[in-house]
């Protein structure tokens, strides 16, 4: 049921995931096409200038990262705009299913089917999760193959783990929409919450790197981990424990859904 | 089949959004094989009815059960077994009505067959156009195909017939005639007392979030009031008339007297012999009499 509910919303949603796909893969292109011009300038030099704590609220610990090109992706990309922008996918898909559905009176016809409302919720959180994989694999294959036709040396992996790096930390913006839907509707209700706390948890390590009074609080943010990622590789039980917490949201907000009245 | 079994049965059930009444202490029951009416003004709890019997909102007090299963704790198991046209149907609206009705049907685990088609080709709908593109009365027959296409054992049609022209209802009408023939239970709730007095075995007044009356058509037509119209060969006089008991609103124009009689006519007919009388008309009254001066009552105070 979950499978059928989560194939026929990826159905729906199809062009908006070619909309994300193109429009990311443009940009990583991008940075991608102007690397070797980017790559002759001396940032050590350049970077030096700067405060460290700057440098460092802005995830430039290291100013050599902007030497290869998968260090000047992540920092120009991958530190901030993707990983803000993205998020809106998967969350954007389960707001699409639930709450917006519900303002739109199509839940009341959905729900009257046999499916529980609980399969609902994990349908559109599958499709969500799903969308937000074919996008960030499209971003990573055709990154690879732009780099292969401009001569630029692009590492496949290293370019892998970014993009897979960006999975459980917008599945798990995404889950606080899930969350919200289960207390009612309202397109807007959602969005907006899974918004404010994508970004408070990206200001988190940044007002950590000025404040240290804020070291341990930066660990409740998702991004704490992902900058690691980044830089250091996956740590997988990190990834699993930020995607088991976004099943835990998920899961309150199915039960808080079943329990409450479906909006006329 | 027990002809009397009850499909549908409700104790005490209310429904308070807030401060807001949705519906109030209503008890009714729906028998097996009956179509069922539920008349009301605009915000009267029709909806809100319909809704707590499909388990899509919680009551607030009393309970509700549908085919035997408690209509909020086993609402997937009532799904399973129901057709469902809700108040406002919508769905994605850039889906073909024919995607729309797929995609319900496989999630009713049912295999594709050509119910669809025969329902749209008596409705005149056109499965192979987005709901967008769609009028009202053109969406409103996707609504209702996808509420049939399963040949479910009960309906519950929240105003079936909105948006649909007179000749669409009229097609409506028979095809609701042939799932009582088959023996299906119907729910429908409706304005419409035209409509529900050719459709319905039973209907249930709502009025304000409460229940005024359950009572079979046939029964309610007989309680109402006859318009009588009375001609004579020289000018009406109204006072008489309106002196006798059971006789209301009474109009005397030129020679013509009209007048409402509750229950029995004797009284006015005699009246009327009394002098010569060249034309007499007595009206069947429609559900709609009989339901204004229902409501009427009630406003007053009055008893039933
Ligand atoms: N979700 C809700 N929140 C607050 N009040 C509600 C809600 N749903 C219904 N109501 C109120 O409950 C009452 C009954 O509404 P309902 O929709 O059941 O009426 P109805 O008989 O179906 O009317 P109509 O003929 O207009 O469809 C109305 O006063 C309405 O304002
Ligand atoms: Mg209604």
């Amino acid at each position: 049921m979950i499978a059928k509910l989560a194939a026929q919303t990826l159905r729906m949603r199809l062009r908006s995931i070619l909309i994300w796909s193109l429009s990311l893969s443009a940009l990583t292109v991008l940075m991608v096409a102007i690397f070797p011009s980017i790559g002759k300038i001396d940032f050590e030099q350049l970077l030096k200038q700067y405060p460290k704590a700057m440098l460092e609220a802005f995830g430039i610990e290291d100013t050599s990262q902007y030497s290869t090109p998968i260090g000047y992706i992540n920092a120009e990309l991958f530190s901030m705009m993707i990983p803000l922008a993205i998020a809106f996918l998967p969350l954007g898909v389960i707001n699409q299913c639930l709450p917006a559905a519900e303002e739109r009176h199509f839940l009341d016809n959905l729900l009257c089917t046999p499916v529980a409302r609980w399969q609902v919720l994990a349908g559109a959180a599958v499709a969500g999760a799903t969308a937000l994989a074919t996008v960030l694999f499209a971003v990573w294959a055709v990154t690879l193959l732009a780099a292969e036709l401009l001569d630029v040396n692009l590492g496949m992996a290293d370019l892998a783990r970014s993009c897979v790096s960006l999975w459980p930390l917008a599945s798990f913006v995404a889950s606080v929409g899930a969350l919200m839907a289960g207390f009612g509707p309202g397109r807007g209700r959602a969005l907006g919450a899974a918004g404010g706390v994508l970004v408070l948890m990206y200001m988190l390590p940044v007002i950590a790197a000025f404040d240290h009074s804020f070291a341990q609080a930066q660990k409740l943010s998702v991004f704490y981990y992902y900058n690691d990622w980044l830089k250091h590789g996956i740590d997988w039980s990190e990834a699993v424990a930020v995607l088991a917490a976004a099943a835990a949201l998920t899961a309150i907000g199915a039960v808080l859904f079943e329990r409450r009245d479906i909006a006329s | 089949m027990n002809g009397s079994e009850s499909v549908i049965e409700t104790h005490g059930l209310s429904k308070h959004f807030g401060r807001h009444r949705g519906i109030e202490d209503v008890s009714l029951s729906v028998r097996r094989g009956e179509v069922f009416g539920l008349l009301g003004p605009n915000g009267a709890g029709k909806s809100t009815a319909i809704r707590l019997l499909l388990g899509l909102i919680r009551p607030s007090a009393g309970s509700g059960s549908v085919l035997g299963l408690d209509c909020w704790r086993a609402r997937r198991a009532i799904h399973r077994r129901v057709g469902v046209l809700p108040s406002d149907f919508a769905y994605e609206d850039m889906l073909t009505g024919r995607e729309v009705i797929d995609f319900f049907r496989r999630l009713r685990g049912l295999p594709a067959d050509g119910r669809a088609d025969e329902l749209a080709e008596r409705l005149r709908a056109d499965l192979d156009r987005p709901l967008k593109q769609l009028s009202r009365g053109n969406h409103q027959k996707i609504g209702l195909i996808q509420a049939l296409v399963h040949d479910p054992e009960l309906l519950m049609l929240d105003e079936p017939t909105g948006g649909l022209d007179p000749l669409m209802q009229e097609e409506f009408l028979r095809i609701v005639e042939e799932l009582r023939d088959d023996g299906r239970t119907v729910l429908l709730s409706s304005h419409n007392m035209a409509e529900v007095e050719r459709a319905c075995d039973r209907v249930a007044m709502i009025h304000q979030g409460g229940l005024l009356a359950v009572e079979t058509v046939d029964s309610l037509l007989s309680r109402a009031p006859r318009h009588l119209r009375v001609t004579f060969d020289g000018p009406a006089d109204a006072a008489p008339f309106a002196a006798l008991d059971g006789v209301r609103d009474v109009r005397a124009t030129g020679n013509s007297v009209e007048m409402d009689v509750a229950g029995d006519i004797n009284g006015a007919l005699k009246l009327a012999t009394a002098r010569h009388v060249v034309d007499l008309v007595c009206e069947r009254p429609s559900l709609e009499h009989a339901f204004v001066r229902l409501y009427e009552d009630e406003d007053s105070g009055g008893e039933l």
